[in-house]
């Protein structure tokens, strides 16, 4: 019989590397429950959606420029002379707003389904994590337009800080580099967006995988008998995994070429002037019920002590909640109040889209 | 507990690392210290025609966003950035007080919160009008 060159390639590097057992483990041999559905996507379509930021990522930076004087003359020569550059920025916008979109779901089915509990703490620590270095990869890349919105969302937000006691305005000035968001701020936020954040968030999506394949991957909490281990993640599971995948692409597709308006507001489309405060400047979507906190709750320092609170009380959520109970229904007061706070964020979100 | 050979090269070690990480930090630290800032003039001056009765203007003062408004009372001017969260305070000719646009905080021409979640007054810049100039500083 002759054995095609594909077949003694797969030998030559088996004999070396071992990588059938490694197959054998992690794709075909890696079974998944027989109950999980669609919500169990969630994380694979992060992973493409992270893929597809670091993609688009490397090609603006070919021609992005990170000074004051050329960032938003280069991004505009993306826009309008690159060709195609038009297309890979938008994926990108859009994608990071796809991206923050599908980690919202990812951990609202992940709280309602009560999978943060015991034995999986450090899976919602690390995810809370990974949430939080989205989000500073999200603001870190708002500046490097040098915008209007991008100046301003940044002078906001890192000003945030000057509310930490003692240290605050001097953070401040290592946070920025300088007393107004300038070049230094600029320099800094580059690194930060295109080496120091990526690498983070490479990290934490080993450790959260690692603790995801040492836990055992969590099932919906509505079957009375502990279901069968059938279906192989490969190609089964990973099909049902593509569905959703592209479902996912199609909304990056659909913002981009429906809704452009939606990832570049006006404020996005003019230079920076670090002398005049747009009038109705406001941050994305996503930050949107922080910064309608902020204007809701006249003192400065409880308006983002709140915050922090929300968010160390979401992180610690397996510490506090340590029934083994996770069927929503069968723990009514939870579901309800987590209901309610998740009314009161987006009717937040929604206030500060009305304004 | 007897010190042994074995436990002088784990210290050994364990002091090797720490000296290198700390030879490293140092200068990465250093590295990152914001610059200090050439600071531009002392005075400013600007020509008073360029604001006139009723009118405000925003300019650099020693690096920062400075509003020099031309009220009834005469001149003023105060920093133009806001003490909650350091967006820039616009002249409300209207009203005569000074407004965020991004979280509502108003002033009036000493500085003094009127409204809004601003914690503090703004800070004032010492200003005059010699003859047909705008000193700040």
């Amino acid at each position: 019989m002759k054995i095609s060159l594909r077949h003694k390639l797969f030998h030559w590097f088996d004999e070396r590397v071992g990588w059938g057992e490694i197959a054998k483990k992690h794709l075909h041999g890696y079974l998944l429950p027989e109950n999980i559905n669609a919500w169990y996507s969630m994380g694979s379509i992060l992973l493409a959606l992270f893929g597809l930021q670091v993609l688009t990522g490397v090609l603006l930076m070919i021609y992005y420029r990170p000074t004051t004087e050329d960032a938003f003359s280069s991004i505009r020569s993306i826009m309008t002379e690159v060709p195609y550059g038009w297309l890979i920025r938008s994926i990108h916008a859009a994608g990071a707003n796809v991206m923050i979109f599908i980690l919202f779901l990812h951990m609202l089915s992940t709280l309602f389904m009560g999978s943060y509990k015991k034995p999986r703490e450090l899976n919602w620590v690390t995810g809370c994590v990974l949430f939080a270095f989205t989000l500073g990869l999200a603001l870190s890349g708002y500046l490097l337009p040098w915008s209007q919105l991008s100046y301003w969302a940044t002078t906001v937000a890192t000003n945030t800080v000057t509310t930490i006691p003692r240290w605050g305005d001097t953070l401040l000035l290592w946070v920025r580099g300088s007393a107004q968001v300038s070049q230094a701020t600029l320099g800094r936020f580059f690194a930060l967006h295109v080496a120091v954040l990526p690498l983070l968030v490479i990290l934490f999506i080993l450790l959260h995988l690692f603790f995801v394949r040492s836990t055992g991957i969590s099932t919906p909490p509505t079957l009375a008998t502990q279901p069968r281990k059938i279906i192989p993640f490969y190609p089964d599971y990973l099909l049902e995994d593509l569905k959703m995948i592209y479902l996912a692409l199609a909304l990056v597709a659909f913002l981009v070429f429906f809704y452009p308006g939606f990832v570049f507001p006006e404020d996005s489309l003019i230079p920076a002037d670090p002398f005049s405060t747009p009038e109705h400047i406001k941050p994305e979507w996503y930050f949107l019920a922080n910064y309608q906190l902020l204007r809701l709750i006249p003192n400065k320092i409880l308006g983002i002590l709140v915050q922090v609170v929300a968010g160390l009380f979401i992180v610690l959520l397996p510490f506090i909640d340590r029934s083994p109970e996770r069927h929503p229904l069968r723990r009514p007061a939870f579901t309800l109040l987590s209901i309610l706070a998740l009314l009161g964020y987006i009717g937040l979100i929604y206030a500060g889209l009305k304004e | 507990m007897k010190e042994t050979r074995r436990h002088f090269l784990a210290w050994l070690v364990r002091i090797t690392g720490l000296a290198t990480l700390a030879g490293f930090l140092y200068p990465f630290i250093l590295y990152l210290k914001p610059l200090s800032s050439s600071i531009s003039a002392q005075t400013v001056e600007i020509p008073l025609e360029e604001v006139p009765p009723g009118e405000a203007k925003i300019v650099s003062y020693r690096g920062n966003p400075t509003i020099v408004v031309h009220a009834k009372e005469g001149m003023v001017a105060l920093s133009a950035v806001c003490t909650h969260l350091g967006c820039l305070v616009r002249w409300e000719k209207a009203r005569g007080e000074l407004f965020c646009p991004c979280h509502a905080g108003r002033f009036d021409l000493t500085g003094k919160v009127l409204g809004g979640p601003p914690p503090r007054p703004l800070p004032k810049v010492p200003v005059k009008v010699v003859g047909s100039s705008i000193i700040l500083g």
